[in-house]
């Protein structure tokens, strides 16, 4: 079981060529503060090669289980000790897909001031949907996090024909807002 | 109640589900239509009190006479009083049909008085009652979006190509356009935040909202019923009533799969006439902003202004503009809110 920390990258495809889907997992602890843990929000992100999102329509999220490819779903109940997870069937992903990032977010305006660094650990895993091993793992993405209320976890990308998965770990203090702008998101 | 399978004219009215009242295709008003209403006071629902007064309503028009004087249950089986509850008002039926009725050409020997006779008399009692009184009220807005050519040929189209509210843009609500939907994006993230800006110049103005949660609980939000919260005690409330400059109130949308349904309604504090006006804004966490406005003559009573409905992930956000005469709990009734439990006309218990 690997960890891996921000910026690194493994070649998912190359190293185990059997690989033909994915379960991203994301796991949080929040320790005694519900509130936060009431308003996290996973979402998966499919874009194209300049990191955009391809419509608003591939974005996953708990009230967008899926994208018009049906590739990329996130569960309504994650299996085992996951907050959220979102299966990925890479060998079906459309070609005009280029990465699927996963991020996390606060979900705002209900009076409740949270932040991301509030959380004790967030750790995004990636698992074989065959037989669901863990491949590998994030450092605690939770640490060196302050009044950030979003934050991108990794991603899935495309490279040289082959799919590698990266740990970013960018923060955003904007919330939802903020990472929409980026990836193009009309919320 | 039975219900009898092959006899659907019959059947009690669906209550709680308003929106497909406004589905059925209206009949074409006949050129004698317009003088019956011409006769009317300009108040919105000339109706029951028109009735009431027999003698003008008898001489306006021959067709409009004739048909108040049909009987009840022809007028529902025409199938166009739809909203009309199994409220004990068969007057309040009648008439409430009676302007889509019209093209039903009903013999002239019904004509003689019989309408002055028959309808006079349950008219004040149908007033009397909150519910009947919804049907009185039924407004312009619901049957001219049906009968418009634009919303006939919408609906034609494939299901989909839905008015949407547009990120960072206004769209306004009209009775030609009452219906917008947001999507899945819209209904999903932040809060969706919804303020009745009313100057004071409208009176001691104060919201709620009925809502429905997908777990079956049911009850109001309202600051000014000391409910601040929907459901009132809850750790992690769905809906929030708050007054900054103006009332508003909050709806979570992390939690919109708990939110099956919501009606808005405003009301005076104090029970009085409110001078309607100024306008309700709906606003979601990425600036689209739905406008709905609040333009009625004065009246007392209750307004329901706006109905959500989360149809699978996205919320129909409807404008509604319907007074009903009558307390909180009649207004959601007639909007089938049927599982509250009341502790006095404007309080539920829970």
């Amino acid at each position: 079981m690997a960890t891996m920390k921000r910026g690194s990258n493994v070649a998912l495809t190359r190293e185990i060529p059997s690989l033909t889907g994915l379960v991203l997992g994301v796991r949080w602890e929040t320790g005694p503060e519900k509130a936060l843990a009431d308003n996290l929000v996973v979402a998966t992100i499919l874009c194209d090669e300049h990191s955009k999102a391809l419509s608003d329509e591939h974005f996953v999220f708990f009230n967008q289980l899926s994208e018009p490819s049906m590739t990329v779903s996130q569960l309504e109940r994650a299996m085992g000790s996951d907050a959220e997870q979102v299966e990925v069937q890479l060998d079906a992903v459309p070609a005009e897909v280029s990465r699927i990032v996963v991020v996390l977010y606060l979900n705002e305006g209900m009076g409740l001031r949270r932040s991301l660094g509030q959380l004790r650990e967030c750790v995004l895993r990636v698992l074989n949907s065959d037989g669901n091993a863990e491949l590998v793992r994030s450092e605690n993405l939770a640490a060196g996090l302050d009044g950030e209320t979003a934050m991108t976890l990794g991603e899935v990308y495309r490279h040289q024909g082959d799919w590698k998965f990266k740990v970013i770990g960018e923060g955003y203090s904007t919330g939802v807002a903020g990472l929409a702008k980026d990836y193009g998101i009309t919320l | 109640m039975t219900i009898d399978v092959f006899a659907p004219d019959q059947a009690p009215a669906r209550t709680d589900l308003p929106f497909l009242r406004h589905r059925g295709r209206p009949r074409p008003a006949p050129a004698a239509a317009p003088p019956a209403p011409a006769a009317a006071p300009p108040a919105p629902r000339p109706a029951g009190l028109d009735l009431s007064s027999p003698a003008p309503a008898a001489s306006a028009s021959g067709s409009a006479s004739l048909d108040l004087s049909t009987p009840a249950p022809a007028a529902r089986a025409s199938g166009s009083a739809s909203l009309d509850l199994s409220s004990p008002a068969p007057a309040a039926r009648a008439s409430g049909s009676a302007s889509l009725d019209l093209s039903s050409p009903a013999p002239a020997a019904r004509a003689s008085g019989s309408a002055s006779l028959d309808l006079s008399s349950p008219a004040p009692a149908a007033r009397a009652s909150g519910s009947a009184s919804l049907d009185l009220s039924t407004p312009a807005p619901a049957a001219t979006p049906a009968g418009n050519p634009a919303a006939r040929s919408a609906r034609r189209r494939p299901a989909r190509p839905l008015p949407r509210a547009r990120s960072g843009e206004r769209t306004l609500l009209t009775p030609k356009a009452p219906t917008i939907t947001l999507t899945r994006l819209q209904s999903g993230i932040g809060v969706l935040a919804i303020e009745a800006a009313c100057s004071a110049s409208v009176g001691d103005l104060r919201i709620g909202a009925a809502y429905q949660l997908a777990d079956g609980h049911s009850s109001l939000v309202s600051r000014s019923g000391g409910i601040a919260a929907g459901p009132r005690d809850s750790r992690r409330p769905v809906i929030l009533a708050r007054a900054e400059q103006y009332e508003r109130l909050l709806i979570d949308l992390r939690q919109n799969r708990q939110l099956e349904r919501l009606v808005v309604f405003a009301f005076s504090e104090s029970d009085r006439q409110l001078n309607w006006g100024g306008t309700l804004v709906t606003s979601t966490a990425g600036g689209a902003r739905v406008e709905l406005p609040l333009e009625r003559p004065a009246s007392a009573g209750v307004m329901v202004l706006l109905s959500i409905y989360n149809v699978h992930g996205e919320f129909v956000v409807r404008a509604e503009m319907e007074t009903i005469p009558g307390p909180i709990r009649a207004a959601v009734g007639a909007y089938g809110f049927d599982r509250i439990s009341w502790l006095d006309d404007r309080t539920p218990v829970a």
